[in-house]
Parts: structure tokens; C-alpha cells; sequence
């Protein structure tokens, strides 16, 4: 399965492009795991990114989300709601 | 030619919409004991403007009042620098008293919105609510990356911690940390004029739209048009306010209210977030 961890100091679109880039490719079909652990502050664009990449264009089967903070939460499933992909989301676990 | 009044003593949010605009020359500080980082970034960005524009921008600050130092804490004398401008002189001392966490920075010098978010984490970590550090972590993040994205400009940050308590005194209530972040760029009103999907009559019109989610100039991706708002939404939700300054528009938001005004057009967008140091205290 391809999986990722996030850095702690990351925010922008750019970065999660990285994040992304550094998967095997092609991601569609696949199950793909993102390690929200490190992450210091989730972002709005950071977080829809990860979930457009990984979900809308990337055409995964599923993006799962690990260690996420509540706020980190929120913002996958917003984005997972407004491109429409909710269904092949799944958040693992989830802190504080 | 805009020149600064001697009044008021201290150059705010409000005093500074009154008092400065497009074809700043000259900024005299002669009267000024305080000038909080709206202030701050806004007289900046005048200056910038000013210089892009081949204006020649003259700074007085006589030493006796303290400006001097003050803005040597705030990080103003590398604008000073880049103008060619006579250094004010002051001690680095006076830094940690005046409460800056985030001198006055070019976000493209500092190495952009990671440097600043990283330089803002580290200075803010054992000082502010965690979540009030998410909150302007976010901020950050989002203002940073929209101005450099979509202004065409560099952005300015700066940060400062307002504090009420005395020393060895619980927090007070009243102590805040406010972050600004402002640009030359084109303006929100152009920005979101550029995609077909918009055309804002005003730019506190554009402000409003810019407000909303999922509103946003890169018409190409619908799920784009995040930050503002959901930036807004953070630190109101944590008792904040937030400023928002765009051409001649204004609109500060703060709980339910939300307060709209035309000002002085400024080139470029200013935001001010602006929060209680530990919400619910």
C-alpha cells in the first residue's frame, strides 16, 4: 500500500504536491495511507490537496488518514465532501 | 504628496486608514509613541508602493519619543536598508519588552510561507492556547500563500503580542497576539475579477466574495477557495477578529458583527488576525 508520512511544518498546496509525488505511481486503484502524526497545523489547502490528489485525479481507491488531529479531521472530510470522494475515505484514528 | 499628521499618538488600525494611501512620500513619526503591526505593515507596504512607483519615501523618527527603538524592534529598519534610507539606530535589547514575535518580514527573503509558519511556531509555542496557535498557524499559512499566489507581489508578516498582565501576574484576559500579513499586489477585487466567474462592483464587494467558501480566482478547480474563509471562521470562532483590507475596502469581522468601511485605497490586500492569548480566560 502506498503510504506517506506528513512533515511537521507543512500548509501549502506546493507541499502536498511533493508529499504526493514521493507515492509509487499511479495511485489508481490503490489503497493509500497519509500519516496526518507530525503535522503541527493542519490547513484548509494543504488538507484538500492531499484529498484531491490522492481521491479526485489520482483516482484511488481509498485514502486513508492516520493520527490525524481533530482539526486535521475536519478539514479531510470537508474536502472529501466537496469534491465528492467521502465515500473512499476513511479516517483510521484520530487525537486530540 | 500624503504626509502623516502629527496626531494621533498612536498609529492603529483606524488612524492608520485615515492617514495613509496611494503616493505616500513621506512618513514623519515625530509625535508617534506607538505603532501596532497593522500600522506597521500598512505604512511598509505604502512605502514599497511608493518606491515601486519611483517615488522617493523619507522616514523621520527623532530619538526622544522611542520610535526609533520601536521600530528597530519591529524589524522596520531592513525596509530602511532596502530603501537606501539612513538607518534610525536602536538596540535590539528593546525586542523582547516590545512584545515582537515576528519582526517585520519579506515572506520571499524569509523563504516563504514555511519559514514564516515555522518562525511564527517556534517563537509562539510556550507563550499562546495551542489552539490559538493552530488558529494562526492556519492563518498564516493561507494569507502567506494567497499573496504570493494569486497578488503578484511579495508579502510582508509581521507579529506582535499585546500584553495587559504584569509580570508575575496570571494572563489578563485583555493580552491578544495579533499577526498581519499584507502585500502590493493587484488587489482582491482583480484577483477574483480575473476568472469569468466574477465581477465584483466594488472591493468591498470583493472582500464579501472572497469570504465566502469555495470562492475563489482558480475557476478551474471547484474545491479551491478554502483559506479565507475557513481562516475567518478559526480565529472568530476562538473570539478573534479579523481585518481585511483590499483597494478602498475594509471589512472587519469579529463574533456576529461584521463591520464594512471604504478607506483610502491601498495597493494590495492587508490582513490583521487578531486573538486572545487564551480564549475563555
Amino acid at each position: 500500500m502506498p503510504h506517506a508520512q506528513t512533515p511537521q511544518h507543512a500548509g501549502s498546496r506546493e507541499q502536498a504536491r511533493e508529499l504526493i509525488a514521493g507515492l509509487p505511481q499511479p495511485l489508481a486503484g490503490k489503497l493509500v495511507a497519509i500519516d496526518f502524526g507530525p503535522l503541527l497545523v493542519p490547513t484548509p489547502s494543504y488538507c484538500d490537496e492531499i484529498v484531491k490528489l490522492v481521491l479526485e485525479t489520482g483516482g484511488a481507491e481509498r485514502l486513508e488518514v492516520l493520527n490525524a488531529s481533530l482539526r486535521a479531521r475536519q478539514l479531510v472530510e470537508r474536502s472529501a465532501q466537496n469534491r465528492g470522494v467521502t465515500g473512499r475515505l476513511r479516517i483510521a484514528a484520530a487525537v486530540s | 504628496m500624503a504626509t502623516l499628521p502629527r496626531e494621533p499618538k498612536v498609529l492603529t488600525i483606524s488612524s492608520f486608514d485615515a492617514t495613509l494611501g496611494v503616493g505616500l512620500q513621506e512618513c514623519r513619526l515625530d509625535s508617534l509613541a506607538f505603532i501596532d503591526a497593522y500600522g506597521l505593515v500598512g505604512m511598509a507596504i505604502a512605502i514599497r508602493a511608493g518606491l515601486a512607483g519611483g517615488e522617493k519615501v523619507e522616514v523621520t523618527a527623532p530619538a526622544r519619543t522611542g520610535m526609533r527603538e520601536h521600530l528597530a524592534a519591529m524589524g522596520f529598519d531592513d525596509l530602511l536598508r532596502q530603501i537606501g534610507h539612513p538607518e534610525l539606530g536602536a538596540e535590539a535589547e528593546t525586542m523582547e519588552a516590545s512584545g515582537v514575535v515576528v519582526p517585520l518580514r519579506s515572506a520571499a527573503d524569509a523563504g516563504g510561507e514555511q519559514a514564516i509558519s515555522q518562525l511564527l511556531w517556534d517563537q509562539l509555542r510556550d507563550r499562546v492556547d495551542p489552539q490559538v496557535l493552530a488558529a494562526l498557524g492556519e492563518g498564516v499559512w493561507e494569507m502567506v500563500a494567497n499573496a504570493l499566489e494569486h497578488s503578484g507581489a511579495d508579502a510582508s508578516v509581521m507579529a506582535q503580542v499585546y500584553r495587559t498582565a504584569r509580570f508575575g501576574q496570571p494572563p489578563d484576559h485583555d493580552d491578544k497576539v495579533q499577526v498581519v500579513i499584507g502585500d502590493t499586489g493587484r488587489g482582491i477585487r482583480a484577483a477574483l475579477a480575473s476568472s469569468p466567474a466574477y465581477a465584483p462592483r466594488s472591493d468591498l464587494e470583493a472582500i464579501e466574495l472572497a469570504l465566502q467558501y469555495l470562492v475563489s480566482s482558480v475557476h478551474e478547480d471547484p474545491g479551491r477557495g478554502q483559506g479565507l474563509s475557513t481562516t475567518a471562521e478559526h480565529v472568530v470562532g476562538l473570539g478573534g477578529k479579523m481585518t481585511i483590507r483590499s483597494g478602498e475596502g475594509k471589512l472587519t469581522i469579529a463574533g456576529e458583527e461584521r463591520e464594512a468601511e471604504t478607506v483610502t485605497a491601498l495597493p494590495g490586500t492587508i490582513v490583521s488576525l487578531s486573538l486572545p492569548l487564551y480564549p475563555g480566560s
